[in-house]
């Protein structure tokens, strides 16, 4: 994926990345929500926040040291997502001091024809634990 | 179809108790691997009596929850902030109520209360007419 540091100073551009709404994640995450509907649940678009290449690029804004705590979330939904549908996933991680925090915005489009499908925030606060792992 | 009026609430809706196995399940099907949900010693050491269950994980209760109650209204946004900590084996309970209405939609308060004295979650749902945004 593309990677480059923003025009700000702490502020990372992410992606593009493929975004696949994949039947079969779809079908795990429901799964694991307990969840009978069909379509995907509303905050299935979490998942590609956990994309390989998404992390590797917020694990290199991050640093090594701190555990995140997922402090808040949003999601605006432009459109239904297609299980099936391919979507083009970019978006901006700030880091910001006093509280150290990592604030990610990211928006979904359809990978034809570009429409916006789902815009993501999310506000992680990163608390330093010597001696252990983060995320 | 009439919008629901400011005032009208939701039932109250008992949520989880998860327990270990459905928060790795979660863990799994999420991506979220962040180990203070999966590894008891760590969240202990940063002073939980047991791993907190996913903020997200509590989240995904309210899409259903509020299809359920309006299935001819959409979910257009859906925000929330993770406060108190909902531990492994905890109860808690949805509750929601609309806030305002609009020409086309409705804005509601949800929030998802465990044993603690705050919410475990507080969060906003944007419904309008039409099938399912997402």
């Amino acid at each position: 994926m593309a990677e480059i540091a923003g025009d700000t100073p702490g502020e990372f551009i992410l992606g593009p990345i493929e975004a696949a709404a994949d039947p079969a994640e779809i079908a795990a995450f429901r799964a694991a929500l307990g969840s009978t509907a069909p379509e995907p649940p509303p905050t299935y678009p979490i998942v590609w926040l956990a994309r390989p290449a998404l992390r590797a690029a917020l694990d290199r804004a991050l640093g090594g040291r701190f555990l995140p705590i997922h402090e808040s979330q949003s999601f605006d939904y432009e459109r239904p997502l297609k299980a099936g549908g391919r979507y083009v996933l970019t978006g901006v991680a700030r880091r910001e001091s006093a509280p150290d925090r990592l604030i990610l915005t990211a928006e979904a489009q359809e990978a034809d024809g570009g429409a916006m499908a789902v815009r993501l925030r999310s506000v992680l606060r990163l608390v330093e634990i010597a001696g252990n792992e983060k995320k | 179809m009439t919008l629901p009026a400011p005032g009208e609430k939701l039932d109250e809706i008992p949520i989880g108790p998860f327990d270990a196995t459905a928060v790795a399940a979660y863990a799994r099907a999420s991506g979220d691997d962040n180990p203070i949900h999966l590894d008891p010693a760590l969240a202990a050491s940063v002073g939980f009596a047991a791993p907190p269950v996913h903020g997200m994980r509590l989240m995904a209760e309210i899409g259903p929850a509020l299809a359920a109650w309006r299935p001819d209204l959409a979910i257009r946004r859906l925000a929330g902030a993770f406060a108190e900590p909902l531990l492994v084996g905890e109860p808690a309970k949805l509750a929601a109520r609309v806030l305002k209405r609009e020409a086309d939609s409705v804005l509601l308060r949800v929030t998802i209360q465990g044993p603690r004295r705050g919410p475990c979650l507080v969060a906003e749902a944007v419904l309008a007419p039409g099938s399912a945004a997402a």
